[in-house]
């Protein structure tokens, strides 16, 4: 970052080739749209580029990284219509796939629709609690909020997950 | 700890976010509450299957490169367009502003020596120097020079003269 900082067109390239999976992944699992997660996460590398002069190590470059990502999806999703659960299509592969697969793909459609159908904020709360394994300090750094609200973001988060994973297996 | 308080609690347990004697505490209410313990397993399900969800696809062929492409037309439109002095080397600078200063010098000296070879007041001087450029031109032009010989001549050819 401090050859970033220094002008290194270069550094930054490296930068980006060493931290572009991670980014993407992040932004994808926010917003669940290969156009919108490449925009999203080519605009964070870019705000790094842009604040690089002023940029201080206090956490880990990662974390870093994902609370640029993260605002910058935030600010996406809640610019967003929301969309609600029973509009969402249901994305089964029609494809004949031995039946563990089959039933493995029915789940993860549902999870990600009902994830999909949860408020911006909470779904932002689980993916960076369970993906990117932050603790709720970063969570609450990453999404501009306080560790309480992070709680309860999480907490509302699983119970509504929770009814809609039911009510989704019982249509 | 009753039921209502433990279950608030759940999710940070699960987490590792409680304080040392929160967790036990937590952990002691379980121990002997079978319905705070069926709360505590559907939380586990429902983290399970967030966790299970499929790993997201590779990152886009050229993503790097776009990004790069992207970098490198911003510090393009960003560089702020420098003052002239600024766009030039520290060496050019030098250069110039030493020109700068001889050419002052010598307009100063220039016009000393003016001054000086007329012998005259500033006034006078001011008076000589609009001799010198033309500006002064009704005044008698002094004998044997050339503006004398053209007023003769004009002068011939009008048909006058002395």
């Amino acid at each position: 970052m401090q050859e970033v900082a220094d002008g290194g067109i270069e550094a930054f390239g490296e930068l980006v080739r060493r931290n572009q999976r991670h980014a993407w992944n992040t932004a994808w699992r926010l917003l669940q749209d290969p156009a919108e997660a490449e925009d999203a996460a080519q605009d964070a590398f870019l705000k790094i580029l842009d604040a690089a002069p002023r940029y201080r190590p206090r956490a880990a470059f990662r974390t870093y990284l994902c609370r640029v990502v993260t605002r910058l999806c935030l600010d996406r999703l809640e610019k967003k219509k929301p969309v609600y659960v029973a509009d969402l299509p249901v994305s089964v592969s029609p494809a004949p796939a031995p039946s563990d697969e089959l039933a493995a793909r029915d789940r993860a459609a549902v999870v990600r629709q009902a994830l999909q159908g949860l408020p911006p904020r909470q779904r932002v709360a689980l993916v960076l609690r369970y993906y990117d394994d932050l603790s709720y300090r970063e969570i609450a750094q990453a999404m501009g909020t306080s560790v309480k609200s992070v709680e309860r973001l999480l907490a509302r988060g699983r119970d509504a997950l929770g009814d809609r994973l039911r009510e989704l297996k019982h249509k | 700890m009753n039921c209502r308080t433990v279950q608030s609690k759940l999710g940070c347990f699960l987490d590792g976010e409680l304080s040392v004697r929160d967790q036990r505490r937590v952990e002691r209410h379980l121990g002997g509450c079978a319905s705070c313990r069926e709360e505590l397993e559907r939380l586990r399900l429902v983290g399970r299957a967030i966790e299970e969800l499929p790993e997201p696809p590779d990152v886009p062929a050229g993503f790097a490169e776009r990004v790069m492409a992207r970098a490198v037309k911003r510090l393009a439109e960003d560089r702020p367009t420098l003052p002239f002095w600024q766009s030039i080397s520290p060496a050019m600078r030098i250069a110039a502003a030493a020109m700068v200063v001889l050419g002052i010098c010598l307009g100063v000296m220039m016009s000393r020596d003016l001054l000086r070879g007329t012998g005259s007041t500033p006034e006078v001087a001011v008076k000589d120097l609009g001799t010198l450029y033309g500006f002064d031109y009704l005044t008698d032009a002094p004998k044997g020079s050339l503006a004398d010989s053209y007023v003769a001549l004009a002068a011939g050819m009008n048909g006058g003269g002395e």
